[in-house]
């Protein structure tokens, strides 16, 4: 099996005494691990991280089982966030989640266009949070939960849609949401689309829904918690009022 | 073949499989080494090994390893006990002191915050690192961390629990190694080094 494909390394780890375990964020080929000969070696150390934008050139005998790649690293990669430990706390974060909740050899396309999105956005600390919150919910649409927030899920309209059901991910409108809107998840506007603009709170409101529907439909049925990382930078952001 | 050699040698082929830079093949030469110079060889490394196992112990102030408590650079008084320099684990140290341009102080961490393993500050020495950098003696904290997301990380989350401690904290350089040539030098370093650029 070959192919090669960009991507996103997420994770690296040494094996044995000069090799490494990449995990791989790819465009068209989905999350996939391989054997990187030479992965602890000098040269290669520096994009073996997560958040370095590689081309990868991947090669197995039999595909059951764990090939080797050969990574070709494009553009800086982390080492231009060195110097912001909040946009490190979100990279970090992406790539656990994206690791923990994408299934292996599976594409999603749209994973990896949204990591990229985030990945620039990092550069840009007054909107990175945001696009942290819509690159999540980009993981649960790949996934097949998407939250529907074309319209109420009540009445059917289409205004004044300011919660989401914490059941089904789908869009209430604030008319039909008062009786309950203490059990409701609050739908922060600029999830509805990009010109809505970011008010204070709005990013801590996205990080709960996603986080929700994280928890109930992806980590919950795998028996396992949210991962550090993201509890780590909700934290972070919340300590430091960037929500 | 290891299989007829009898199960002591077999051991010591398996045993020294584990070690970093040996495997399978080169455990069992290095085991056929040692059994042929028994006297100069095994004799004085088996000792050697029952000795360190014996005596080196991780020095309750630093983290270092040593025979002595506190080791021999916590209790060199020829040091600058206001320079305390944080590295990862004991092999940064050596690193450091190999190069002889340090005459301060060491905190050995123990690790970093990796967010993918799950490893928090709770599971690394910062609790005495902070003990120490406020103890009034320090006046200077170096952060000599891997340029790395974890290490960067580890690195940040010091400086802010440092900060209100009375203590400068800096941290190594990055950018071009002595002897580098720039067409060898991945994107990320250069753009690494001409941020940290200086007047000439």
């Amino acid at each position: 099996m070959e192919w090669e494909d960009d991507a996103y390394v997420l994770s690296a780890r040494a094996h044995g005494d000069s090799g490494a375990i990449v995990e791989l964020l790819t465009s068209e080929h989905g999350r996939w691990a391989a054997h990187i000969a030479g992965g602890a070696s000098r040269k290669m150390k520096p994009f073996l991280q997560a958040g370095a934008r590689v081309v990868a050139q991947y090669r197995s005998r039999v595909s059951e089982q764990l090939g080797s790649a050969v990574l070709e690293p494009v553009g800086e990669g982390p080492s231009s966030l060195f110097d912001d430990p909040d946009a490190l706390a979100g990279l970090s974060a992406a790539a656990t989640v994206a690791g923990a909740a994408l299934p292996e050899r599976e594409a999603h396309p749209g994973a990896f266009y949204g990591l990229e999105a985030l990945i620039l956005a990092l550069a840009h600390p007054d909107i990175w949070p945001a696009v942290y919150v819509r690159f999540e919910a980009g993981l649960l649409q790949e996934l097949g939960f998407g939250l529907d927030l074309s319209k109420c899920a009540a009445t059917g309209s289409t205004d004044d849609l300011i919660y989401v059901s914490p059941r089904t991910g789908r869009a209430v409108s604030a008319g039909a949401g008062e009786p309950y809107k203490d059990k409701l998840l609050r739908l922060p506007p600029f999830l509805l689309g990009a010109q809505a603009g970011l008010r204070d709170g709005d990013v801590d409101s996205g990080l709960i829904l996603t986080g929700h529907f994280l928890e109930q439909f992806v980590f919950g049925p795998l028996n396992r918690p949210l991962p550090p990382a993201r509890v780590w930078l909700v934290d972070r952001l919340r300590e430091k009022n960037r929500l | 073949m290891a299989a007829s050699a009898g199960p002591e040698i077999e051991r010591l082929i398996a045993l020294l499989g584990k070690l970093p830079g040996l495997g399978p093949r080169s455990a069992r030469r290095a085991a056929l080494a040692l059994l042929k110079r028994k006297d100069q060889l095994l004799t004085p490394l088996t000792q050697a090994m029952a000795d360190a196992g014996a005596k080196v112990k991780a020095c309750s102030s630093c983290g270092a390893l040593d025979t002595s408590e506190p080791c021999s650079i916590c209790a060199d008084h020829s040091r600058d006990p206001a320079l305390l320099c944080v590295v990862e684990e004991v092999g940064g140290l050596w690193a450091l002191e190999r190069g002889g341009a340090f005459r301060g102080r060491y905190h050995v961490l123990g690790g970093l915050l990796s967010a993918l393993d799950g490893v928090g500050p709770e599971a690394l020495r910062i609790n005495e690192l902070l003990a120490r950098a406020g103890d009034g003696r320090v006046r200077e904290v170096i952060l000599a961390l891997p340029a790395t997301v974890d290490g960067q990380t580890t690195a940040h989350y010091l400086s802010e629990h440092l900060a209100g401690l009375g203590v400068q904290v800096t941290s190594l350089a990055r950018g071009v190694p002595v002897g580098g040539e720039l067409d060898w030098l991945d994107d990320g370093t250069i753009a690494t080094a001409l941020r940290a650029r200086r007047p000439a």
